[in-house]
Order: C-alpha cells, then structure tokens, then sequence
C-alpha cells in the first residue's frame, strides 16, 4: 500500500527541522517504523542519558496513535519493564491531529514529570510515592548504567 | 582600538547611503572626549583607581557590616541592609533629565560626592588630601556650611577614619530624613555637586546621535512601510486568479513566496532556531534565497509588466531591510562599546544607568520584526499558500471544506472517516462536535475561495475523495456482498 501523504510530510519534517533533543529516522524496508531517541531532560534524573525507543505507525494511522516502547531500560513510574508507557495521548486521547513529533514530545516532557499517582510500574511508583530521593538515586543510576553509550 | 577601525570600515564598505554614515556613532570623536574626561578626574585626584578603590572599600566594609549585624540582631540588620548601596556609596554619578520633554540635549551627567553635612567634609577617607580639600570648598562654596576650611584637614580625627572602620561603629538612626541622609555611621550626610564639563559634552554628542540614529530609523521605517503597501497594492491587482494570463503569475509569485518563507530571513520559528536573526544570518540567508530563486528561474519571465516591477520593488524593500538591520547593529555595538570605555577609564559605571534614557526602539531591534510582519501582512497575505489551507489530519488540501460548529475545518474525506470510527471529539480542540456535522456544515464561501486559487490541488483532492469513498462503499461490503450470496463467477 502506498505510503499517505500525511506520513511522508511528518517524515520530510521531522528530517528537515528536527526536534532538539529528538530524533526519529524510518526505516528503509518499512516507512512506518521509525528508530527514536530522545535525550533526558535537563535537570531530571535521566539528565545525560540518551534513551532508544521505537515507533510504529499502525495502518490506519493517524486514526488510531502510533505504537510507541522504550528500548532502553529505564525507571520511571509510568513505564513498565517492556518499555510499554503510560501516557493519556498514546491511548484515549489520542486525537488524529497530533503527530509523531507532538508524541515524542510528550514523552520527553513525561520523563521530566513522572506522575507516580497514574502508574503502570507498580512497584517503582510505590518507591517513588514512599521514597523519592532513593527512587531518583536509582533513576539516576540506571540512567548511567543504560542509557549511555 | 580593533573596534574604532572595524567600526570605520564597515560604515564605507557595507554601502551605507552617506546621509546614514554621517549620522552613525561618532566612535572616535567620543573616544577624545572620553580621554579629556579622564584628563579632568585626574586633575581633581578622581582618576579610576582611586575611584574604583573607594567603591571596593565601600563594598568591603559594607560585608563586615552585614556580618556583625547578623551576629548582633538580625530584625536591625534587615531594615538597615534595605538600601545600602544608595546610603552607603562615596559618590554616585546619576543621570537627570532636566526637560521633561525628553528633547535633545536634556540629559546631564551628574558626579554626587558625600560629605557630611554639618562640615562640609568628605566622608570618604581614601582620597589624597588635595581632592578631600577640593571637595570641601566646594561644599563650602554650596553653603552647606559655614565651617571655614582653613587647618581643620588634621582636625577631626573622625571622619579621617577610614570607611571601613566607621562601617563597624553601630547604627542610630535608620529613619533617614528626606533632607539630610545618613551614612551607615548614622552621621547626617548631604550630596555635593562635582562640576565637570567633558562629560557633558560626551553624553550630549552620544544622546544627540542616538536620537538621529531614532529619527533615521523611523523614517525609514515609514518610507519602506509606505513601499510594501505599494507592493502589497500591485500584487493584488496583478494576481487575479480568475484570469487566465493572470494564474500563471500567481503560481510564480507562490513559488517565490514559498522559498521566502522557507529561507527564514528574518526570523525563523522552528524549533531548533527561532527568534530574530542577526544581520550577519540574515544576509546569508537573504543571500541564499537570491541564488536559489535564480537558479529556479523564479525572477524572470512575468507575464505582466507590474508584476516584474512589483518583484523588483520587493527585492529592493528586502535590501533595504537587510541594511538597516546591519546599520543598527553595528551603531548599538558602538555604543556599548563607547559606554564601556567610559567606564573603564573613568570608573563611574554609566553603562548601567545612561541607556534607560534612551529611546528603546534602538536597543531592541524590533525594526526587522515589525517590517517583516508587516511584509508578512500586506505583500505575502495577497497570494494564498497552500500551508494555510491544508487538513489538520491527511495534511492534503482541505476540500471539501467542512466547518464544525467549534470553527474547526477538516476535508470532508477525513470528517466521514472520523465519524464512521465514532471519533466524537473535534481532533483539534476535543469539543463534541463531529458526529453532529453534515452537508449543511460545508464551508461554500471556503469551498469557493480553495477552487479559485489553488484549482489544480482541489480538483485532485475532489477526485482522491470520490475513489476513497467508493473503495469504502463498494470494495470492502463488496467482497462480503460476493460471498453472501455466493456471485462467483466460475
């Protein structure tokens, strides 16, 4: 099936002027699956870090979100130990005119916000809400360990 | 020195008309005067080291203060710090504008030099005994008091003390009356007038020319916004979409538009690089979209006669611009530069306080904003791009145009998708509104204007919309419809 316009345009920008901090690059066999990385946001505690993840956009994309997972091990509150996240735009507020970049984004901004009360790890958002300093020593480790070439 | 010849240069090589280098920052006229400045504080025994000491004593003794208080008691230490710098500084050179017109020539320079008030001395201890002795008459002379200055110079031993040890001593009277000011020792203190005549004449010849470099600005501000309306009014007369001979300029106009907007001359808004550019950008940019549109072959070839000269009109506003642009960024360097030698030669820091008497349309560049913008608004408004009218969802042109009851417009192909998946909520503002629209909600005044200019985009969007809807109605209950009732051709 041909590739839709739509998906052509947000790659050809997303090439042009990419996000800072961002990137997002197809594949050559399959346009629609995208290998991502975003940096860890200044002053949070993936600060340094670069975080691989992939995305995929599904067939009747952008009716229904991307499929987006971390790749690189990470801890966060609202991401799980497959990488799945947590995130109100990926699932039902998802509205077609979002796009990849607005996505990514978002993900950026949730690495800086964790929100421990809408959790998808269990048991790191317990750490998070019982002990917050030990549970960002320990993102801060992972993140060295993981997240840095 | 670099600066002075840089400066020079560039005002005769970047081809400045003369009129404008002429009311250019005079760098090394000023840089005289500042010497002559120096020549007069050195004379009075205020030259810069002496003055930068008596600042850092100041500071020093202000840092001892502040401790013994805190040891002492701190709600004291909290009202007396409110104000130090004012109650506490040996002089201070301020700035007044004596004509609250605000005309030129109304700003003067003033050095104040604390004494005390009762004896006319003054209270900064670090000075050479001639300067102490200068600033004494001239309190006397100001009648501040009557106390002759005759032998007192070894008399009082208190106010020989140096600051730093009077800083200890405690504080009495915080309530410092309008009159008279206290210094920290709590002695009743008053200004004195230093009279010097070279700054004055420097920041005379610096206001004087900021307030031509203001006046230049807003009428060349004035001509070129007078000039892109002109454009603006030839473009729209010249560019009918209704006319055959016409379209094919319009098509040309919005390729050239295209590429404008895609170098990012100016400005740009991306995320990576947004905000103004500086003259140095902006000219590589400016440049950059010459060479592209001639390598396009986007100059030539008008069909009509107004539409060449329009071009060569917008080229020329451009320039303009571009030279504008260098001319005020490399006068506002000047003077920071100049102010910054002043102050380095003189120690009287005016960098901070003299600017705030300036228009302020000379230290933001808000010039090539508000041109481009308005460019923006009268030249490149009157040729529709296809950007502004696409869907929010299939980035294709928006046609048919269907406006929901939120004001929000999607092609009609996308409205139908989203309301067969049950998607009630608008996609750009989540209001409840898609399941509700239907052919009344066509945008016919839209509808019209998108087959007017942009023809070609509209017919095949109409003709990719009437294939996909087919292909939803027909292709997919089609195959159930062959295996219901069995229709196999054999």
């Amino acid at each position: 099936m041909a590739l839709p316009k739509r998906i052509i345009k947000e790659t050809e920008r997303l090439m042009a002027e990419p996000v800072p901090g961002i990137s997002a690059v197809p594949h050559d066999d399959n346009l629609r699956y995208f290998d991502v990385t975003i940096d860890g946001p200044t002053q949070s505690p993936y600060e340094g870090g670069t975080f691989k993840l992939e995305l995929f956009l599904p067939d009747d994309y952008p009716m229904t979100p991307p499929k987006v997972r971390f790749l690189t091990k990470i801890y966060h509150p609202n991401i799980d130990r497959l990488g799945r996240i947590c995130l109100d735009v990926l699932k039902g507020n998802w509205s077609p005119a979002l796009q990849i970049r607005t996505i990514l984004l978002s993900i950026q901004a949730l690495l800086g916000a964790p929100n421990p009360d809408d959790p998808l790890a269990n048991d790191v958002a317990q750490q998070w809400k019982e002990d917050q300093n030990t549970a960002i020593a320990t993102a801060k480790e992972w993140t060295e360990k993981y997240a840095k070439a | 020195m670099k600066f002075a010849q840089e400066f020079k240069a560039r005002l005769l090589q970047d081809g400045f008309p003369a009129e404008w280098v002429n009311s250019a920052i005079s760098y090394g006229q000023l840089k005289k005067c500042i010497k002559r400045v120096q020549q007069e504080l050195t004379t009075l025994g205020l030259d810069a080291k002496t003055l930068h000491t008596l600042l850092e004593t100041v500071e020093q003794g202000q840092a001892v203060k502040d401790e013994s208080h805190d040891s002492r008691n701190t709600s004291t230490a909290s009202t007396d710090t409110s104000s130090p710098t004012v109650q506490d500084k040996p002089f201070q050179y301020l700035f007044n504008s004596s004509d609250v017109g605000g005309k030129v020539g109304s700003v003067r320079p003033k050095l104040l030099f604390v004494v005390d008030a009762k004896t006319g001395e003054p209270l900064s201890a670090s000075l050479a005994p001639e300067t102490r002795n200068y600033l004494h008459q001239l309190a006397v002379a100001e009648k501040l008091t009557a106390v002759r200055i005759t032998d007192e110079d070894q008399l009082p031993p208190l106010s020989r003390s140096s600051t730093t040890t009077s800083a200890e001593e405690e504080v009495e009277g915080e309530d410092g009356e309008a009159k008279e000011r206290r210094s920290s020792t709590g002695r009743p203190t008053k200004l004195i007038m230093v009279p010097l005549t070279s700054d004055l004449e420097f920041f005379s010849v610096l206001e004087k020319e900021s307030s031509g470099l203001v006046a230049l600005e807003a009428t060349q501000r004035t001509t070129l916004t007078k000039d892109i309306v002109d454009v603006g009014r030839v473009l729209g007369k010249s560019t009918n979409p209704d006319s055959s001979s016409q379209r094919s300029d319009l098509d040309r106009w919005r390729r050239i538009f295209e590429l404008y907007l895609d170098s990012r001359i100016f400005f740009a808004t991306t995320e990576r690089d947004h905000g103004a550019h500086d003259a140095a950008k902006a000219e590589k940019n400016w440049l950059l979209f010459l060479e592209q549109g001639q390598k396009a072959n986007l100059f030539k070839n008008f069909k009509k006669r107004d539409n060449t000269k329009a071009l060569k009109q917008f080229l020329e506003i451009n320039q303009q611009l571009l030279q504008t642009l260098k001319f005020q960024e490399i006068n506002s360097k000047a003077m920071t530069k100049i102010l910054k030698k002043f102050d380095k030669r003189t120690a009287l820091n005016a960098k901070v306080s003299f600017p705030t008497f300036l228009p302020s349309t000379l230290i933001a560049s808000s010039f090539s904003r508000d041109l481009t913008s308005e460019v923006a608004k009268h030249i490149l408004a009157v040729v529709p791009r296809l950007d502004d009218y696409l869907c929010p969802i299939c980035f294709t042109i928006a046609y048919r145009p269907i406006r929901l009851r939120c004001q929000h417009i999607f092609c009609i192909r996308c409205l139908i998708v989203m309301q067969r998946a049950g998607t009630k909520n608008c996609a750009l503002c989540r209001e409840e509104t898609v399941m509700e629209a239907d052919s009344s909600h066509l945008d016919i005044a839209m509808q019209n204007f998108l087959m007017r200019y942009f023809k070609a985009e509209s017919k095949m969007k109409q003709r990719q919309n009437e294939y996909d809807l087919f292909r939803d109605d027909f292709a997919a209950p089609g195959d159930e419809f062959m295996q219901t009732h069995g229709c196999v051709v054999m």
